[in-house]
């Protein structure tokens, strides 16, 4: 029997077959990433080693590996050197948009969640962000930099830029304790609109390397813009989140 | 006090805002690192790496030999609704095209019968489809349909039926509402094929439930995107969801 009608055999509770023509250590990944799914293997646990994986489903070793580095790079399995290959439960997971609401980047609440204000200082506004802002080009902005980490990893930094003639308060406020959106209610300040971006990117070695990003993992950059209703830019954020810690999700409606 | 903006940020940003005052389009050259460090006032090193984080942010791309390009704009993905992404894109004029990979009947896995909310084992359709955008294929699209409570949807089904139409006319079901969760993985070799990347890299992996209106799923999908083509854009407006 060949490796791919055996494993077909023995994966008996027809876990994701997606076999147009897929080698074996894809459906092993595909059927290590139900397992998680489903529950059967739980977060923070470890999972059969690569020898019993082999053994169960009568492959090559090689190839129980090249499923499991997958997931690793994924995020979803972490590596313990001379312990296993653990389960990553609750990713980051960050709320694109709630029903009827604004978008949370980032929940304090959020159990293990910590941000630190890394930088926070006032700067002229220069040609972009004079453009940006509609404001001249020697005009103060603040320029607040975050690093936020979850289960003491860091997982992104953000970039926050906000006219001082806006919010000349955000000198004095913490920012990593409330939301930008909170501060700006705090004072009276009425965000109308927002919109997102979030793409893959490369990014700069400088940036992976503050983040401690692995190599062959991607980095996601999200922009955010920040409107009132007369729709004039009232802070610009962009974060560089390291893709194999966070998740997305959104709600979408008819 | 005297506030600076460290050379190294203003340079990019003097970059990025010349592309963005002159409306610099896709694929134009950007003029010669001598006439910019002479128009600025700044060093080579320092434009070349104002240039290479624009490289890394996907603004510009390089062709060795002839110079710095600003990249193609990625279609925006945009999260707005069910089902919105294929009407938003023929508006912007753009050519699609859908290819069945392989259409079959399942029994539903834990996963699946936990999404569609039906019990294990019940049987549904898997359709495995390919959009192009533009003659270029951008995304590997699993769909995952209930048998009992769409029957001979397999029938009635071709590529050129959208499935919204089908719910819509024949199951008189309306596509209302929907969850998707977004996260990053990378291309095997076969999906790598099928969506012309080099294998590993980096695409979006999105998956969700669309339901009807009394709430109950009418689709499980998960959608491989190429990443090199798409953003994804949330656009909320406060003045306008209160009216």
């Amino acid at each position: 029997m060949d490796e791919k009608n055996a494993l077909a055999e023995k994966n008996d509770t027809h876990d994701m077959k997606l076999d147009y023509r897929m080698p074996i250590y894809l459906q092993l990944r595909e059927i290590v990433r139900a397992k998680i799914e489903d529950g059967e293997y739980l977060p923070g646990t470890a999972i059969p080693s690569e020898n019993k994986l082999a053994e169960t489903f009568g492959i090559n070793r090689l190839t129980v590996r090249n499923a499991v580095d997958a997931l690793v790079n994924e995020g979803i399995l972490r590596r313990v050197q001379g312990k296993g290959v653990f389960v990553v439960g609750n990713k980051y997971e960050e709320v694109l948009e709630e029903h009827g609401g604004f978008i949370n980047n980032f929940s304090p609440g959020q159990k293990h969640v910590s941000i630190k204000e890394h930088t926070k200082q006032l700067r002229p506004a220069g040609n972009k962000y004079a453009n940006y802002f509609n404001i001249g080009l020697h005009d103060l902005i603040f320029y607040i930099r975050h690093f936020i980490t979850f289960d003491d990893e860091t997982v992104s930094s953000e970039e926050i830029y906000v006219p001082k003639e806006i919010l000349p308060e955000l000198e004095i406020i913490n920012s990593s304790v409330f939301t930008l959106k909170d501060i700006f209610s705090f004072y009276g300040i009425e965000l109308s609109s927002m919109s997102q971006t979030l793409e893959i990117i490369n990014g700069i070695p400088k940036t992976r390397k503050s983040l401690d990003v692995p190599d062959g993992v991607a980095l996601l950059m999200l922009s955010c813009y920040y409107r009132d209703k007369t729709g004039r830019l009232l802070a610009y954020s962009r974060s560089f989140i390291r893709s194999d810690k966070s998740t997305f999700s959104i709600q979408l409606h008819s | 006090m005297d506030y600076r903006i460290p050379p190294g940020t203003e340079a990019v940003e003097k970059l990025e805002d010349f592309i963005a005052v002159n409306r610099l389009t896709a694929n134009t050259r950007i003029p010669s690192e001598r006439d910019l460090c002479e128009m600025w006032g700044i060093s080579r090193s320092t434009l070349r790496q104002a240039v290479d984080i624009l490289v890394g942010w996907g603004v510009l791309y390089r062709v060795r030999g002839s110079g710095v390009f600003v990249s193609v704009p990625k279609i925006s993905r945009n999260m707005v609704g069910v089902d919105s992404m294929i009407g938003e894109l023929r508006q912007q004029g753009r050519v699609l095209a859908k290819k069945i990979v392989s259409s079959r009947i399942i029994e539903a896995t834990k996963q699946i019968s936990k999404k569609l909310q039906i019990p294990l084992g019940q049987k549904v359709y898997e359709y495995i489809r390919i959009r192009s955008v533009d003659y270029t294929p951008a995304l590997l699209e699993t769909t995952y349909i209930d048998c009992q409570r769409y029957p001979d949807f397999d029938k009635r089904y071709t590529e050129n039926t959208p499935m919204g139409d089908l719910f819509k006319n024949i199951y008189h079901k309306k596509q209302s509402s929907g969850k998707e969760h977004i996260s990053v993985t990378y291309a095997s070799e076969n999906e790598a094929h099928l969506l012309e990347v080099t294998p590993d890299s980096p695409l979006f992996f999105t998956s969700g439930v669309v339901k009807d209106e009394q709430d109950i799923p009418i689709t499980y999908y998960k959608q491989l995107i190429r990443s090199d083509l798409f953003k994804f854009v949330s656009e909320i407006d406060k003045s306008r969801s209160e009216e």
